[in-house]
């Protein structure tokens, strides 16, 4: 999985539980998020900067405050910068922090601007900036299953993103709409319409396991998805860690009482 | 003519992020050139504007994207920025492309939605703000808002709770001298009064919403004069008229309701806190009120009112009394201290007026006081009653249920 073609030069090594070696011509630099580090060179120098790194017009009050933004975003306040200080290249290798996939996205590709789920963030070139956005709208924000805050990075070249799961890629053409599992979407370009949609019976909606909405996305753009969302995950160890805790939701259950109960009331009053 | 708009242009051909591209509107169409030749090639299109259909694009749906078919593929342009779409929306008239008034009105709604948040919450806190403010006449508008009629069932159930039958004095010297006196201060009020004389021995009266007061045995015998008596029972009948028991309650609900909102959570001890400090500043507030308007009642009725202070007088030297006891015990432990005694008894009364049930009667006195010293009443008259009668009913009804109650065990033995 190497980008010859690319100006950084990485390499994604593992399948679920990924690390990306990044290799460093002299005097280049990688930002990564705090933590994330698996091994350096010997002349790479780590360096914890504030925020992403990049000045504000506001001055170090600013950068202390973008900073405290960011970390709304699922992201620490500081982020790592690793310097190649030889003069031949050196090696970084970065680690996702769960299981889960590693996706590198050149943002010079997508209009210089994509928009993530909460902690996505993994590394990237220096320069980027990961931002805070806001959901403005109020119903995708309480029923998209992102939340109301989301992260926008904006800049030039690679960036690695990182979601549980295995984690897919699709381009959408003009008008082209996607349902997707609210929870299972992890970034998109910020040319992409991001909706809700109601699961239209509610039936499907009670019994489905989907929730009462889906969420759409529709073109121009590409969108990343993941198969497992982290809450999903942790819901199947939690349950499969906690001894004597009931496999099904009891409220399915209930729900389909409470329908017989009715039904059968319903034709004796009837009569 | 309009200065050419920048746009981005998108296609199935073109590369997904979309092209750079010029746009310039024209009388009933657009057209459209992309300056990025050099890898693509040239693209010139004249699109009428009734081809067009408009849509909510981008992730905070306050972009335009307008769609066009050409030669069977879909086609569409999104301005590359604020400006860009401003320019474009103020070219195209809001009839001329299909889906443009919607994309305005969705546009629309999604501030407005926010707003009417913004406003909603903003409500809620200034009408929490204003109550909180103005309480007391919140509740007494919501006190006066309960019927006669609730109020007097309410009354009634407290009073069949107090088990009358067996601890209020059957009718006789103390009742009647009560209920004259009563009588003569509620002349012309819309409640109908019920008068009781408790069989208890210690110094109390209290009234029940609706019209039912009740004074205590100990309280006919402490009265010297009926002057007191009037005073207390005017004191009494204001806690009444005035519906204090009422506003208690509803002062007591609107801060429950209030810490509710505000915290969202109805913490079983901050209500009981928030309970136990409003009433007992709310209940200062009522003794005070009930103070001030049971004398103004008096003169009214022309019942002379040093009552009041006499009575409040001679229930000091009880208070004081206790604040002796504690502070004698305090003292018996701190010998050494002897010299501060004084003042310890000094600050040590003060705190038990403080938190003592009946607050600060050295303060109510001196209110009442500074009153009468503004207002004297000249055509006010002294009451009269034959006190010796009195006491021997009370007397006579106490001894008769203790023999009853003799009986009764001789009887279950």
């Amino acid at each position: 999985m190497s980008q010859p073609n690319a100006a950084l030069h990485y390499e994604i090594h593992g399948n679920d539980l990924q690390y990306v070696l990044v290799t460093l011509q002299p005097g280049h630099d990688v930002i990564a998020e705090q933590g994330a580090m698996m091994y350096v060179d010997e002349h790479i120098v780590l360096d914890a900067v504030l925020g992403d790194g990049s000045a504000s017009k506001f001055g170090a009050i600013g950068r202390f405050f973008n900073a405290i933004k960011r970390s709304f975003t699922g992201e620490s306040m500081f982020s790592s910068i690793y310097t190649n200080q030889a003069n031949y290249p050196q090696n970084v290798a970065v680690a996702a922090p769960s299981p889960g996939q590693i996706v590198p996205i050149n943002l010079d590709e997508q209009g210089g601007t994509i928009i993530c789920q909460k902690g996505a963030y993994l590394a990237g070139e220096r320069g980027q900036k990961i931002q805070l956005t806001f959901q403005k709208r109020v119903r995708v924000g309480l029923f998209g299953g992102e939340g109301f805050i989301m992260q926008k990075i904006t800049g030039q070249g690679t960036v690695f993103i990182h979601a549980s799961g295995t984690l897919k890629q699709v381009a959408l053409g003009v008008d082209d709409t996607l349902k997707i599992d609210t929870g299972c979407l992890v970034g998109m370009s910020s040319n992409v319409r991001y909706d809700i949609q109601y699961t239209g019976k509610l039936k499907t909606s009670l019994f489905g396991g989907e929730g009462l909405f889906y969420a759409t996305v529709s073109g121009p753009g590409n969108v990343w998805m993941q198969s497992l969302p982290m809450n999903r995950l942790s819901r199947a160890i939690v349950g499969a860690a906690v001894a004597g805790r009931s496999k099904g939701s009891i409220w399915g259950k209930l729900y389909l009482i409470g329908i017989v109960v009715f039904v059968l009331y319903t034709l004796i009053a009837g009569r | 003519m309009q200065n050419p708009i920048q746009v981005s242009l998108f296609s199935s051909t073109l590369p997904i992020s979309g092209i750079p591209a010029l746009c310039e509107l024209e009388q009933d169409a657009l057209l459209i050139q992309s300056h990025d030749s050099s890898t693509y090639q040239p693209i010139h299109q004249r699109i009428k504007l009734t081809e067009l259909s408009a849509k909510i694009a981008g992730f905070d749906h306050d972009q335009l994207q307008l769609s066009w078919l050409n030669e069977g593929a879909k086609w569409s342009l999104m301005p590359q920025d604020k400006a860009a779409q401003k320019a474009l929306l103020k070219g195209l008239t809001k009839g001329s492309v299909s889906g443009l008034l919607q994309w305005h009105y969705a546009t629309r709604s999604q501030s407005a939605v926010w707003k009417g948040i913004l406003y909603t919450f903003g409500l809620i806190s200034i009408s929490v703000i204003l109550i909180v403010w103005q309480h007391d006449r919140v509740t007494s508008w919501a006190a006066n808002q309960v019927s006669m009629k609730t109020e007097k069932r309410l009354g009634d159930s407290v009073l069949q709770s107090l088990n009358p039958e067996a601890n209020f004095l059957k009718d006789g010297a103390a009742l009647q001298a009560v209920k004259a006196i009563g009588q003569q201060l509620t002349a012309g009020s819309k409640y109908q009064y019920q008068w009781y004389v408790s069989k208890d021995l210690s110094v109390n009266a209290f009234a029940i919403p609706g019209g039912i007061i009740v004074v205590n045995s100990g309280l006919l015998k402490k009265a010297d004069s009926p002057n007191e008596l009037a005073a207390v029972l005017a004191h009494e009948v204001q806690h009444v008229e005035q519906k204090h028991a009422l506003k208690n309650m509803m002062n007591s609900a609107g801060i429950a309701a209030i810490v509710l909102v505000v915290l969202g959570d109805a913490n079983a001890v901050i209500m009981l806190m928030a309970h136990q400090v409003s009433a007992q500043y709310f209940s200062r507030q009522i003794e005070s009120d009930a103070d001030m308007k049971g004398l103004q009642l008096l003169q009214k009725k022309n019942i002379d009112t040093g009552g009041m202070v006499s009575f409040f007088k001679k229930m000091q030297p009880e208070l004081n009394d206790k604040a002796e006891k504690n502070t004698g015990k305090n003292t018996e432990k701190k010998d050494t201290k002897a010299k501060s005694e004084k003042d310890e008894k000094n600050t040590s009364s003060d705190v038990s007026s403080w938190f003592s049930s009946h607050p600060d009667t050295l303060n109510r006195i001196q209110a009442i006081e500074r009153y009468l010293a503004t207002h004297p009443c000249l055509t006010c008259k002294s009451l009269v009653w034959d006190k010796t009668l009195i006491a021997n009913d009370i007397k006579q009804q106490r001894t008769a249920d203790r023999n009853r109650d003799v009986d009764v065990d001789e009887m279950l033995e």
